[in-house]
């Protein structure tokens, strides 16, 4: 029974990492209608600043945490501004753009390597000890209930934000019809501007949470962005509500999988269940309806 | 339009360099005819960089002191991965002309470039894989480790000796981490102990935490843990510590990375079964070539490295003329007494290594 109760414990830890990183990304690719792979770069790249201002300057941790969710969220419309922009300017199609994210990702991953070395880095920022004990068996340390909190506090805020501001409404009316939602004036560079600023800063505060809980190293952002794209299908990933509980699924699914089957599977109960999806329910559990962008 | 394009290729290409990393000549010399290729194979990226790098450094270390007049190296980075392995041994085979090669560290990559090397008459010496299949890999495959069941059988008795006689299993699921765990769980049942759980996990991965909820729910006395990706040992360590396992805590040479010393006091009292330690003068030679202590792995390929050098001194140019001059060699290395059996492996001893005050000490037998 506590074996039961802690994983599913794991599995919402597991899955709010994921749904922090869903939610980033699908949020651009709601409004952009692109793969933006490099997005993983982004959460590592924010765990490495936390690592650098932090581990190695010695800035307070909350200052840290501040400049590394702007810096960002700036790295993110820098990526759009530079690189995705003046590519879809010129005409490049969506496959374009999905390449040219690969290589964002793969560049950087390299330049971290360059400037950090390929080890492993700790923030050291929480001393490494046992968990609290709660009744039923579950352990847990502050810093996942801390994550659960924080993750549930930001896909509140980012509700909100989508339904009751005129700028997440404007978003919204981009990802359901972007000619429409120009003919009305609104102006989808702005938006993107907007989804990148905010999808990345999201990635920004994935980043910190991931380089506390886990520890850092250049390449885990291949494997932080296939989860993350994995839980946004599974949940609908031009939905950010569904793709952030696409995320929770996919948490819970390895986590209690790997209870009944050989915990070698793990990654295998995910990709089935991405395989499962693509074939059955491509738009998702909450997604919306195909074709209403894809033209 | 053109533009764009030009600006994906540009990215494309900065990234295939990159990620190439050190694939190219250290050495560009003239590529006469008298001239003996030696490969340098290993991951310099990726998740066990740090293991190929050391190893490369100890091979280069040989080869600065031998300076050899017609020796060229080249260097090949496999991110220890079996399709990039393959891709670099028939590269170097059939671009470079190599005759031997050091490498590759992870045992399924050495696997995926032991056939190339075999056909094509290229000895291959792994510093560092330990798998049981190498023995089988080929008479041109040769390693300057020893193999599991050494260590198996070892850690196996260690921790029976220790009375302990329930034994949980954590290890990566590839070659090296399902061969080394088998033998000691066949050691282990086989001296009367149990094997109360049995759990694996992708190398690389850094989320164990229903695995080893699984391990707790068993009540160990000991688990052992096979890892041979820092980032994987770093997260399991400290996940052992949050969710609150009390049993003692084994682990293969892996863990022997000076990473996890940074998660403190919550790793003392970690025992390692490690391979015999680098001859004090081998420490002191890496100590002032690098300025660093020698990692795991750099003393076995600066034996590897030395093996080659001798067959070469001893007038072999050719990948079977090195094959049959390292059959008949003995010689003591860095890494202990070198002398290859018929199936091209290393005798080598076991010490146990503990993390005490923070550092690693090797525990008198």
């Amino acid at each position: 029974m506590s074996l039961l109760a802690q994983s599913i414990i794991n599995g919402l830890i597991t899955g709010s990492i994921y749904a922090l990183v869903a939610a980033g990304y699908s949020l651009i690719y709601s409004t952009n209608n692109f793969m933006h792979f490099a997005h993983g770069i982004s959460v590592v790249a924010a765990g490495y600043m936390v690592y650098w201002l932090f581990t190695l300057a010695g800035t307070p941790f909350y200052a840290t945490c501040l400049i590394t969710i702007l810096l960002s969220a700036l790295f993110g419309l820098a990526m759009y501004r530079l690189i995705y922009l003046p590519l879809q300017r010129r005409g490049s199609s969506n496959v374009i753009l999905l390449i040219a994210s690969i290589g964002i990702l793969i560049f950087f991953q390299n330049i971290i390597q360059i400037a950090f070395g390929s080890g492993v880095k700790l923030i050291g920022y929480i001393e490494v000890s046992r968990g609290i004990a709660f009744p039923g068996g579950i352990t847990m340390t502050v810093l996942q209930i801390v994550i659960l909190l924080i993750s549930g506090i930001i896909f509140i805020m980012l509700y909100q934000f989508m339904q009751k501001t005129k700028l997440g409404r404007n978003m919204r009316a981009v990802s359901n019809n972007k000619e429409l939602a120009s003919i009305v004036g609104i102006d989808h560079i702005r938006i993107s501007d907007f989804s990148f600023l905010i999808g990345s800063a999201l990635a920004g505060v994935a980043g910190i949470l991931v380089a506390l809980e886990q520890n850092l190293s250049p390449l885990m952002g291949t494997n932080l962005m296939i989860k993350g794209f994995t839980g946004a299908v599974i949940g609908g990933i031009n939905y950010v509500p569904g793709s952030i509980i696409g995320s929770f699924v996919l948490g819970m699914a390895e986590n209690l999988g790997i209870l009944v089957l050989p915990s070698g599977y793990k990654d295998a109960i995910a990709f089935s269940l991405l395989f499962l999806f693509l074939l059955f329910k491509p738009n998702g559990i909450l997604g919306k309806k195909e074709g209403r962008f894809d033209k | 339009m053109r533009t764009g394009t030009i600006f994906i290729v540009i990215l494309v290409v900065l990234g295939i360099l990159f990620t190439a990393g050190c694939a190219d000549t250290e050495t560009p010399g003239e590529t006469g005819e008298e001239m003996i290729v030696v490969g340098i194979m290993g991951p310099y990226t990726g998740g066990a960089a740090v293991y190929g790098n050391a190893a490369k450094d100890g091979a280069m270390l040989a080869f600065d002191e031998a300076d050899l007049p017609n020796v060229i190296i080249v260097v090949e980075d496999t991110k220890s991965e079996t399709r990039e392995a393959a891709t670099a041994m028939n590269k170097m085979v059939s671009v470079n002309n190599v005759q031997a090669v050091i490498g590759d560290l992870i045992s399924a990559a050495t696997l995926a470039a032991a056939p190339i090397a075999e056909q094509n008459q290229v000895v291959m010496i792994s510093p560092a894989s330990t798998s049981t299949d190498i023995s089988d890999a080929g008479d041109y495959i040769f390693r300057t480790i020893p193999g599991d069941d050494g260590q198996g059988i070892f850690a196996a008795n260690t921790m029976h000796e220790r009375g302990y006689t329930k034994l949980a299993l954590l290890y990566t699921n590839d070659q090296y981490g399902n061969g080394l765990a088998g033998i000691i769980s066949e050691e282990f049942t086989a001296k009367g102990g149990e094997i109360v759980a049995d759990e694996t996990y992708e190398a690389g991965s850094s989320d164990m935490r229903t695995q080893l909820a699984k391990i707790k729910n068993s009540n160990p006395e000991v688990i052992y843990i096979v890892s041979n990706t820092p980032d994987s040992s770093v997260a399991l360590l400290r996940q052992i510590t949050e969710i609150g396992i009390d049993a003692n805590i084994y682990g293969s040479e892996g863990l022997k990375v000076a990473s996890i010393l940074e998660l403190g006091s919550s790793v003392e009292g970690i025992v390692i079964t490690s391979v015999s330690p680098e001859s004090e003068d081998f420490r002191q030679k890496y100590m002032d070539a690098y300025a660093e202590e020698a990692p795991a792995f750099a003393a076995q390929a600066y034996d590897a490295a030395t093996a080659i050098i001798m067959a070469i001194e001893q007038g072999a140019t050719t990948g079977e003329e090195i094959k049959n001059a390292l059959y008949e060699m003995e010689f003591d290395g860095a890494s202990g007494h070198i002398k290859f059996n018929e199936m091209g492996d290393v005798e080598g001893g076991y010490v146990l290594v503990e993390v005490r005050d923070g550092a690693f000490v090797t525990l008198e037998e």
